[in-house]
This record gives structure tokens, C-alpha cells and sequence, in this order.
């Protein structure tokens, strides 16, 4: 399926995206989802600037399969280039329509009409006309591409203004209704008991114990997908200690006790993603190094939460996902029931980094619905589900050797790839990959799925290209399918470690020739984006002076090469831990929409980030994910926060980039490279750690 | 064993019946229907279920319904009772959230602590929050709409 369609496919007509009402409103409609990053915001001001309207005109619904629009999937920092530009010509379209049948009545020409705030004005003079006057007249049943005709650079005038977040007012006051506040009469509340690892099942459960309890609505047992229901919240969550004690699972042991050495020692098959130039034949001397890091938790502060009711007809279902659309195609191939009888409708969950449990806790509300026809029935997962029943970002290794001619110059990158999958999204066709799809008594196996290839991004193995100007470049992958964890899409994919690898890798061959690494970076480039980026973030960091006692790195990378520059120094102190003082970002997304919008999301990505490289791992026991809870998955508190510098360049003629990813991995080498510049020792294995740092400097 | 119990909350007596080990958090999201407290992790350390009780930031989520009793309870909706506090100004001023659901709990802790001693620094509080916890990153804004509010407040 795909996940990025052409939004001109589902929605090619005018109406497909706007309505205009007679009470001066506009209903917009939008395949993208709010997930934290404030997408919805961006949309707004651009629909606004195409039609010269305040956007506080606008009415927005957003991933509603009610509505025509398949937004596919809110990820990959793709919505501001696919949608947000598909956008920007319906709106276009929406205008030039408009100003025909205005040109029209007024017998003028187009061009002597102007467009205020949705009026329109005749050389200068109210003509009465608007969008809403005209709203029963015209029809907007015409084709977008037809009618689309987007302002030039000199026409925009609401580009490059920080509006305010359309959500975030509500969200301050405690008024927006999240997926979790959302009540319905009669609406029963639902837990579900997992099985204690990835492949153990249920050997046995006491259901008449079980029913005797008290406060007990319904137990649905389904293969090994047990789940109990009650009228009250509280009851609920109190029931699944209760259940649990007479469910009997498999206890599942496994071989394996150190992930990422299984994954270093794979023997899974080889795929070449990219060869340029002929790295058997290249020279010089040979510098490598082998990064790594350990699987992730998405750790949302929200656990992840669904309401489904199943009706005489139709199936309703209340999600956080990031895909609505894919998601009723899922539904429907798992309940054998028509996509027309299947509404899907997305409210605000919690922060969203990637493939969390969203999709699954929708599974497991259908599943529970299905037994109780007519209720709507909500299920929360508790933290522990939220942190080890989502799917974890994959642990994985990228091994680099360079080679280094006499003059200094770098004659090749061989690149090699280790990760289990990055992309694990429910592809609709079967059902596959949802976490109680495996557990049900007619289970749906999972396939192992196709790693995106690196001309559509790359997975595993995306941003393992450096951009520096090397002759000879060869990037291998090999995935590792064999591992019992679920693994999936978190911020950055394999972009994290590949960047780190990259990145640390490059200031060590600067530090053996003794050179400056920006001086060195840049003497190696020649994409003139590029070089701005890291020109400038050398200049507001006053790279080059340390003050006392502080230390700083730097770091670079375009994130899948395609998307956002971003060009990033770390300042660090570190006395066996590191602390993180400051940190410096310049940004590069192309034309820009809403600067503060972008500096909101490299700000939470260098604090996330900083947190997965200081802090983050998972631990396991056998097959079990012993992150629990806030103490055995800790995450960065508020006083372990750097100040934060954030610097954009606009480029108005350029198309817009994607940020919400970029600023991970150069956040991740930067810090490796200021501790490098502190204690002149590199960890290479992810996160650095007060026992990694310790045992490095003994070492 | 189920109870009644009187709780005054934003300045309002209420009557709940409930079992006496019932969360704060569940009656006043589901029995008062206020829905700006969330829930986070049950456990009393991610601060998202954070409300003042006589004065005090306390997580809702492990505070049973029998501890609560008597007691004065002050949640986001009694905040913005009388319009937008001027913490939540700055906050706004600073667009201080990503996804938001955080914000809650970290805005009735911040509003708790400055209440009852006006002279704490923005580096006390960002140590006091040690036990509120954002995933997004919006940590900077947050402290600098607190830096902002305590500013205004000497």
C-alpha cells in the first residue's frame, strides 16, 4: 500500500478539499494528521494565503475517512511536500474559480479584482461580492489541476509569519478534547491482558474465576487476545491484575542475551543499496569505525487509546493513528466487512515519533466492540503496554571503512548496514502486523516486510550516503528478520545511527590529520545548501572558542539526503556524565511557512534526541522488555535540558522540506564529537553512558 | 469498600460515591467529567495527572479518593476559571507544547510550587520538575514562559 499517495488521486476536485459557507467560514479538508508537530497549523496558513482569508475563517477536519482525502500516512516528514503542495494548488484552484464567476457578475477583469479577507474588491471598491455571497452559486465540483494557479513569491504575504498553533491555546487551558476524553452514552471501558513476551501464548485461563468477579462486564478471550470489560474505568484497570492471575502463558526462552551483538553477527542475506564509482579499486589508508545503538522506546506521555463501536451496519473508530485511511483498509481485510462500513476518524493522542501502538490499540478496540454490539467501548493501555507492547525502534549497527589517499582526501565510503525492520506499518492488505492480529485464535502471520528501498528514502539504511564529495561510495544492508521483538518506524529511522556513523566517523579523520572538523567538512563539499548550513551554525556557535571547561562538536546531515539541511553544535561539560549546555541548529527547510513551527520541532528534536543518545535503552530478560515503567525506561528531565539556538534560512523559491526528523542523528554526532573533544575518547555504541564514558577513559 | 466522599474542587463542594481506593484522577475525570487531567503512568512519576490539594502538587493518579477527602482540590479547569491565568499567557505567549498532553500536569505543579513560595528561580523549578515529564522537547519553552511569569510576578 502506499503510505504517501498522490492526494490528487482520492481528492482531485476543488470541493474534495474546500466548501465555502454563507456564515464566512471555510471548511478544509486535510489527509494529514495533527500528531504534536503542528502540520495542522501549516496547512491553515497555507490555505489562507492562497485564498486571502484570516485563517481563523477556516474550519478544519482532518483525517476523517468520511472525507474523500487519503492523507495515507502522516510520516517521514513528507506532508509539508506531498499534501502541503497539493494544498496549496486546491486552495489556488479554489481562488481562481471564485474570482471567474466574481470577474464574470462584475463583467471585469480577473485582474482588476482583488481578494480581502475573503471579499472581493473592484479597482479598489467594495463590490459586495465574497467567498461566502458566492457560495450557492458556485459549484466546486471542478478539477483542482485545472483551476490551480498558486501565488508567485511577490503575491504572498502570510508566508514566513509565526502564527500561533491553531491547537495549542485549548491545549494550554486543559479544553481540547483529546482521543481520551472523548465520552459516548453507555460507553464501556476495556483493558487487555498481554501475553508476558513477544511469542508466548496462552495455555489456559479460569473463566468462571474469572466472570465471578466483581464489577466484571464481559471477559473476551480469543485465542491468546484476552481482554476484559466493565461500565467504569477504575474497575477495569483493577480487573487485569485480577485476570492475569488466571491466565497461564508459554514462558519463551531465547539464545540470545546480547541483541546487538546478535544483530553485529548477522548472517541475514546481503542487498546492495547504492554503488557509485569502483570501491574495490580505491586507495589510501584505511580509517573505520562501527556505531551502534540499542532498540527505543517511542515513550509517549499518553498511553496509546481507541473507541470503536461496532453498530447493526457500521463500524466507528476513534484513533490517534498516523493513518486513518490505512487503517480502514486494515480493518476491513481483518473483519472481511466493506470499506463503506467502516468510518475511521483521528483525534489529538499524545506526542507521536513514529509507528507506535496507536494502530494497535485500534485492533484491539474492534476486537472487543465485535462481542459487544452497540456500545462504544474505549481501551487505554497502561504504561507498561505503552512501553513494552508498542513497537520498539530497532537496535542496530553500521559499520563504515574510508579510505584516506596521501593528500588527504577521502577515497571511499564502504558502508555496511545491520538492523532488524524499520517498517512494520499495517499494510491493510491481510491485517498483518498488529500486535493482537498475532495473538487472535486465527492468527495473521506476519511476512517479513520489504525495507524501504533507498530511492524511496531507504530504512535501515536511510541517510547511509554521505553527501561530502567521495569518489567511490558502496552501501549494503542486511535486515535482520530473526529477532522475537516487534520493531518499527521511530523519528529518523535508520537515519539516527547512519548520521551518528557518518558524522563521528568524518571528525575522525579530521582529528588524524590533525585538521579542524568544520574546516574539514566543508573543504569536502560541494552543495552550496550544505555549506551555507554549517557556515552559519559555526558563526552563531563562535565555533573555533571554547569557554573553560566546555567542549563542542559538530555535526551535519540533509535528513534521507532529500528532505531538511540541518547543521548542528553541541556544547558540552562532562564530568563522567555528559551535560548537554548548548546547543546550536541552522535549518534549511526550503521555502518556509511558519518559522516558529519549525524551530518548535528542531528544538523537541534536539532535546529527544539528546535523550536517546545520553540516556535511552532498552533492556531485556530472555524475550522479555523489561522497560516498564518511568524508571526502568528513564527519559531527559527538565534540568538536564540544554539551551537551545535555532537559526532558519529561508529559501522562498525553493519547495518546502520536512523537519520534524532532521534534527536527530547530527544531535546525536555532535555530542559524540564534543566528547571527543573533552576526553579524546569515542563510544561508539549508543547511548553514551556515565559506564560507557568510564569504562572508555580506563579502557 | 464504596464511600461517599466531599472533595472541593476549583472552589466547588462535590459529593462522590466511590470505592475509597479510587484514584483522584478517575473522579475527577470520570465522576466530575473534568478532562484536562490526564493520565500518564499510574505509577506517581511522569507528573501528566498533577493537581494542588490544600496548596500542595500532588499526582492525582495514586492519591485514593479517602486521601483526598476534606481536602481542597485546584485542577487545570479552576486555572483558567476567571480567564487565562497569566502563567498559561505565557505559555501561549511562548507556544510552549507540541502535543500538549503534558502540559497539564506541569502547569498545576509550576502554578503550585510559585504559590507557595514566589521567590523560587526558573532553575529551581526546572530541578522541581524533575518529575514531570515531556516526550516532545518543549522543555525550553516551558521554562522560559515560567522565567517570563516569574518576572512578571517581582
Amino acid at each position: 500500500m502506499n503510505m504517501f499517495p498522490n492526494s490528487f488521486d482520492s481528492a482531485p476536485k476543488i470541493e474534495n478539499w474546500f466548501s465555502f459557507r454563507e456564515n464566512g467560514t471555510v471548511r478544509m479538508v486535510s489527509g494529514k494528521v495533527e500528531i504534536g508537530q503542528g502540520i495542522n497549523t501549516a496547512f491553515m496558513q497555507i490555505a489562507a494565503e492562497e485564498l486571502d482569508i484570516n485563517p481563523e475563517r477556516i474550519e478544519l477536519s482532518a483525517g476523517d475517512t468520511r472525507d474523500c482525502l487519503d492523507g495515507g500516512c502522516t510520516s517521514g516528514s513528507q506532508s509539508m511536500q506531498t499534501e502541503g503542495v497539493s494544498l496549496r494548488k486546491a486552495a489556488s484552484a479554489a481562488r481562481m474559480l471564485m474570482l471567474e464567476k466574481a470577474a464574470e457578475l462584475l463583467q471585469s477583469d480577473i485582474n482588476n479584482i482583488e481578494i480581502k479577507d475573503g471579499e472581493f474588491f473592484l479597482n479598489g471598491s467594495s463590490t459586495k461580492l465574497s467567498y461566502w455571497s458566492l457560495a450557492k452559486d458556485v459549484k466546486l465540483d471542478k478539477s483542482v489541476e485545472k483551476y490551480m494557479k498558486p501565488k508567485t513569491k511577490e503575491q504572498k504575504r502570510l508566508m514566513g509569519k509565526s502564527l500561533k498553533r491553531i491547537d495549542l491555546h485549548d491545549k494550554i487551558l486543559g479544553k481540547h478534547k483529546f482521543i481520551h476524553d472523548l465520552e459516548f452514552d453507555q460507553m464501556l471501558h476495556a483493558r487487555v491482558i498481554r501475553p508476558p513476551s513477544a511469542s508466548s501464548r496462552l495455555i489456559s485461563i479460569d473463566k468462571e474465576k474469572i466472570n465471578s468477579l466483581p464489577n466484571i462486564k464481559k471477559l473476551i478471550v480469543d485465542g491468546s487476545f484476552v481482554a476484559v470489560v466493565s461500565k467504569n474505568e477504575e474497575d477495569a484497570v483493577q480487573l487485569v491484575n485480577k485476570v492475569n492471575k488466571q491466565c497461564h502463558w508459554t514462558q519463551v526462552k531465547t539464545a540470545i542475551t546480547d541483541p546487538i551483538e546478535y544483530i553485529r553477527n548477522t548472517d541475514a542475506p546481503m542487498t546492495l543499496s547504492l554503488e557509485k564509482g569502483n570501491i574495490e579499486t580505491a586507495e589510501g589508508t584505511n580509517i573505520s569505525t562501527e556505531a551502534s545503538r540499542n532498540f527505543l522506546c517511542h515513550a509517549s506521555i499518553g498511553p496509546c487509546c481507541s473507541i470503536a463501536h461496532w453498530g447493526d451496519k457500521k463500524l466507528s473508530v476513534y484513533t490517534h493513528s498516523q493513518a486513518p485511511f490505512p487503517m480502514k483498509r486494515t480493518l476491513s481485510a481483518i473483519f472481511k466487512k466493506p470499506e463503506d462500513d467502516i468510518d475511521v476518524q483521528h483525534y489529538h493522542g499524545s506526542g507521536c515519533y513514529g509507528h507506535n501502538g496507536a494502530d494497535d490499540v485500534v485492533l484491539d478496540a474492534v476486537l472487543i466492540a465485535k462481542e459487544l454490539i452497540g456500545h462504544h467501548v474505549r481501551v487505554v493501555w497502561s504504561r507498561e503496554d505503552e512501553l513494552s507492547s508498542s513497537p520498539l525502534a530497532p537496535g542496530m549497527v553500521t559499520k563504515i571503512d574510508a579510505k584516506i589517499g596521501s593528500k588527504g582526501e577521502i577515497n571511499s565510503f564502504d558502508v555496511l548496514v545491520k538492523s532488524p525492520p524499520h517498517v512494520k506499518r499495517p499494510a491493510g492488505k491481510n491485517g498483518e502486523y498488529l500486535l493482537a492480529a498475532e495473538h487472535i485464535s486465527s492468527p495473521i502471520t506476519p511476512p517479513n516486510p520489504i525495507d524501504t528501498p533507498l530511492n524511496k528514502g531507504g530504512a535501515a539504511d536511510r541517510n547511509s550516503v554521505p553527501l561530502y564529495d567521495i569518489p567511490n561510495i558502496r552501501v549494503r544492508k542486511q535486515v535482520v528478520y530473526d529477532l522475537p521483538w516487534r520493531t518499527s518506524a521511530m523519528r529518523g529511522l535508520g537515519a539516527f545511527v547512519n548520521v551518528y556513523a557518518i558524522e563521528t566517523l568524518m571528525d575522525d579523520i579530521a582529528l588524524s590529520q590533525g585538521k579542524d572538523p568544520l574546516e574539514f567538512r566543508l573543504s569536502n563539499l560541494k552543495d552550496e545548501r550544505v555549506i551555507a548550513v554549517l557556515e552559519q551554525v559555526g558563526e552563531i556557535s563562535n565555533w573555533g572558542s571554547n569557554n573553560p571547561d566546555t567542549y563542542k562538536g559538530i555535526a551535519f546531515s540533509r535528513y534521507k539526503n532529500i528532505g531538511a539541511y540541518c547543521a548542528l553544535v553541541a556544547e558540552i561539560k562532562v564530568d563522567e556524565e555528559i551535560e548537554l549546555i548548548n546547543s546550536w541548529a541552522v535549518i534549511d527547510a526550503g521555502e518556509i511557512v511558519n518559522p516558529d513551527g519549525i524551530k518548535n520541532q528542531i528544538e523537541g528534536g534536539i532535546i529527544q534526541a539528546t535523550s536517546c543518545t545520553l540516556i535511552e535503552e532498552v533492556n531485556f530478560d530472555q524475550e522479555i522488555i523489561l522497560a516498564k515503567d518511568w524508571e526502568t525506561y528513564p527519559i531527559l528531565k527538565f534540568n538536564q535540558i540544554p539551551k537551545i539556538y535555532v537559526d532558519i534560512i529561508d529559501r522562498p523559491e525553493e519547495p518546502f522540506l520536512g523537519v520534524g526528523e532532521a534534527a536527530h542523528g547530527p544531535t546525536a554526532a555532535a555530542i559524540s564529537n564534543a566528547l571527543m573533544s573533552a576526553l579524546n575518547i569515542r563510544i561508539k555504541e549508543l547511548p553514551i553512558t556515565r559506564d560507557r564514558i568510564i569504562s572508555s577513559v580506563n579502557g | 469498600m464504596t464511600n461517599k466522599y466531599k472533595i472541593n474542587v476549583n472552589g466547588i463542594d462535590q459529593n462522590v460515591e466511590a470505592d475509597e481506593n479510587t484514584p483522584l484522577l478517575y473522579i475527577l475525570r470520570n465522576h466530575l467529567k473534568l478532562k484536562g487531567t490526564k493520565f500518564g503512568c499510574g505509577d506517581g512519576i511522569c507528573g501528566a495527572c498533577t493537581v494542588i490539594m490544600d496548596g500542595l502538587p500532588i499526582f492525582s493518579c495514586d492519591t485514593p479518593i479517602w486521601a483526598a477527602a476534606d481536602k481542597e482540590i485546584e485542577t487545570i479547569e479552576g486555572l483558567s476559571k476567571n480567564g487565562v491565568h497569566p502563567l498559561q499567557e505565557e505559555l501561549i505567549n511562548e507556544q510552549a507544547g507540541q502535543c500538549g498532553y503534558c502540559l497539564s500536569g506541569i502547569t498545576m505543579r509550576v502554578k503550585g510550587l510559585i504559590d507557595k513560595d514566589p521567590s523560587k528561580t526558573v532553575n529551581d523549578i526546572a530541578n522541581e520538575l524533575d518529575r514531570n515529564l515531556c516526550r516532545c522537547g518543549s522543555q525550553t519553552r516551558i521554562l522560559k514562559a515560567v522565567e517570563n511569569y516569574l518576572g512578571k510576578l517581582s
